[in-house]
């Protein structure tokens, strides 16, 4: 089973705020241990929202905010990481994505680099960037209602099409939030809340996916997890599948 | 907490923790199966501890230092050699003090040599004194996690066989004396081949399942890459370990396309692309880069994975490259000169050169008599028939391939085959 846990950000972040060098060695320990155990499959921060944008798609109809952004519905149904030359590359071939499903909000923002945070130097040469869109939960997706058969054919055609283009690293869709969980843990307390969630209002600041055994699995591995990331709110969703 | 969820989130932890908890204390106790013994005493421990007194706040030093005071009983009530009581009270009383601080001591311990007893560990399981099967077991207990129940519904064999052939596995490591250590010098290769080939072999019979109603069992394709990514992690020089990762990353990407709407075999040149898990691909291309990086020519798995990855790379069947492929195959055959390679590599001939030159290779195959029973061979040789029209010969290799196969979903697949060229058959004129 693959899990993706969601870590909200907070004010410090979205103000441009780095993380502490005892955060980041904690963080790296953490996803370390992720790695040697040969559960983890992907890790990635995001950078503040200031950096990214939100797109509307109602009734083929698409709007545009630039960040920073609101959190308002902050509870994710899919994800796709891609490499482009531009946000607004990132953002046309989101459009392209909701052109197959239809209504739908989005956010894109910017993957956090190792450069972006001090750690080693940007590659020479290197034009494009890796850019996060993450697609919010509606009544649709909290339903778990299925693809149709011509959504399914149109979106295996785009995402052959972003993959021949070099564009499309990964993408995935979430299980509903009532197959969820959250754990908060502030003032050194934790505590787990069960799926489903009405809202979640903080914004999205990273998310590590996780190949595992079961659902106490995932709950155990987000408990180290959220110790070492201190003050914080995280998901942790099954991941269904390729998004479609 | 309620009671049944501290009892899930302690199978959680011992999930997290048992190969590590196994590694730490067979460097210690210098025995798989008496490290298995006293993690097995740990958890007994934890159950009976844990959901009155809570989830300790770093549960794997619990565990090491309840299993720890575990070892010293054992060792007294044993009576085992006075050297080896020595030898293990000594490294317990290095770790010295109250139990607080030995538990902080034993953290740290494990934080350092974690990864070589790790590797030892997996060297010790798929050590060459022991068979194939029992190397298979033991790495999927002691390294994997699993019980024996789990690894005997993989395989399809009863509980009891399982837990036969790793108490035999167990009792021909302790009697051979074999060391607790990473192979050293010209030992190291063979050795890692050894291991290579243990989380190859689970993987494909998660993949290509040899027997049963299933075609795919994906926990053991799971289990086998979560090895081969630890593995990665813990001989990170190797390029063969990369090369071992990509190959089975770019394998298990494909997982959800192999099978159609009613379970049956999708063959890979008719899968939807777009139902391959790109997130796998990716990471299999990067370990490929990775194994590449290493230098030198590449060995029989990144071979494997560079035409894995060719498949990855093309955008639809037709897309292939496929002289590239019959390149590969041409490197992989001198290095591992087996007729299944031959036979992959006529395939590749055919769809870059054409099916009369596949034909010759598959033919030569034949004649030379290795692969007489091999399911794979018929299958292939009809469909280079069919391509060539000669769908009368191809429907008895179809047929043949249907009657050697253990598989019921390949089975089936074949005599499918079988039956659609009878329907291209002309009827014979009447006399």
């Amino acid at each position: 089973m693959k899990f993706m846990m969601l870590h909200k950000t907070d004010a410090y972040y979205e103000n441009g705020g780095l993380p502490s060098k005892e955060l980041i060695a904690g963080v790296g320990a953490m996803v370390g241990d992720m790695v040697k155990s040969g559960k983890l499959l992907a890790a990635d921060g995001l950078r503040s929202s200031s950096q990214g944008v939100r797109l509307e798609f109602s009734r083929g109809k698409r709007t545009v905010t630039k960040g920073p952004l609101v959190g308002e519905n902050e509870l994710i149904a899919g994800f796709a990481v891609m490499r482009v030359h531009s946000l607004d590359e990132a953002v046309e071939w989101a459009s392209r994505f909701a052109g197959v499903v239809g209504d739908v909000v989005l956010d894109i923002r910017p993957a956090t680099e190792p450069w972006d945070i001090g750690l080693g130097k940007k590659p020479e040469g290197l034009t494009t960037r890796r850019y996060i869109a993450m697609q919010k939960a509606n009544a649709r997706s909290e339903a778990g209602t299925p693809p149709t058969p011509l959504e399914m054919e149109r979106m295996g055609a785009l995402i052959s099409e972003m993959k021949s283009a070099g564009v499309l690293l990964s993408t995935g869709g979430l299980e509903p939030s009532s197959r969820a969980a959250r754990l908060r843990n502030f003032g050194g307390k934790q505590t787990l809340v069960d799926g489903p969630f009405a809202e979640s209002k903080e914004l999205v600041g990273g998310f590590v996916i996780l190949e595992l055994e079961s659902r106490a699995e995932a709950i155990e591995w987000a408990r180290r997890y959220t110790k070492v990331l201190g003050e914080v709110e995280l998901d942790i969703l099954p991941v269904a599948g390729l998004t479609a | 907490m309620a009671r049944s969820a501290t009892h899930a989130a302690i199978e959680a932890v011992f999930r997290i923790e048992w190969p590590k908890l196994i590694a730490g204390l067979t460097r210690v106790v210098r025995d798989v199966g008496v490290a298995e013994e006293l993690a097995h005493d740990a958890l007994v421990a934890a159950l009976e501890q844990w959901p009155d007194e809570g989830i300790p706040d770093k549960p794997g030093a619990w565990l090491m230092a309840t299993a720890k005071h575990r070892a010293i009983d054992a060792v007294r009530r044993a009576k085992l050699l006075r050297r080896k009581h020595e030898e293990l009270g000594g490294e317990l009383e290095a770790l010295g003090g109250e139990v607080s601080d030995e538990r902080e001591a034993i953290d740290e311990a494990l934080d350092d040599q974690i990864g070589d007893d790790m590797l030892s560990l997996m060297f010790v399981s798929c050590h060459p004194v022991l068979a194939t099967e029992a190397r298979v077991a033991l790495t999927l207990r002691m390294v994997g996690g699993l019980t024996t129940g789990e690894i005997a519904r993989a395989f399809l064999v009863p509980e009891p066989t399982i837990a036969q052939r790793i108490v035999r596995a167990k009792r021909t490591l302790s009697e051979a004396r074999v060391p607790f250590e990473v192979p050293r010098g010209e030992a190291l290769g063979e050795r890692l081949a050894s291991v290579l080939e243990v989380v190859y072999l689970i993987f494909n019979e998660g993949y290509s399942a040899t027997a049963g109603d299933d075609w795919l069992r994906p926990a053991l394709c799971d289990d086998a890459l979560r090895l081969a990514r630890m593995l990665a992690e813990l001989a990170p020089a190797e390029p063969e370990v990369h090369g071992l990762v990509a190959l089975l990353e770019i394998q298990a990407s494909r997982s959800a396309a192999r099978s159609g709407a009613n379970g049956e075999p999708v063959l890979l040149l008719e899968q939807d692309r777009g139902r391959w898990d790109r997130l796998l691909i990716r990471r299999g291309l990067q370990a490929l880069e990775r194994a590449e990086r290493l230098g030198g020519a590449l060995g029989p798995y990144a071979l494997q994975a560079a035409i894995a990855a060719c498949h990855a790379r093309a955008a639809t069947a037709a897309a292939t490259d496929w002289p590239r492929i019959v390149a590969l195959y041409d490197a992989l055959a001198s290095l591992v000169p087996s007729p299944v390679v031959h036979l992959n590599r006529a395939v590749a001939v055919s769809m870059a050169f054409g099916p009369a030159e596949a034909l010759a290779i598959v033919d030569s195959l034949v004649a030379g008599g290795k692969l007489e029973s091999y399911h794979l061979l018929c299958a292939v040789r009809g469909d280079l028939l069919v391509k060539l029209g000669r769908v009368g010969e191809a429907r008895g290799e179809f047929e043949r391939a249907a009657s050697l196969t253990r598989n019921e979903r390949e089975r089936r697949l074949m005599q499918a085959r079988a039956e659609a060229c009878s329907a291209l058959v002309a009827p014979a004129p009447l006399a």
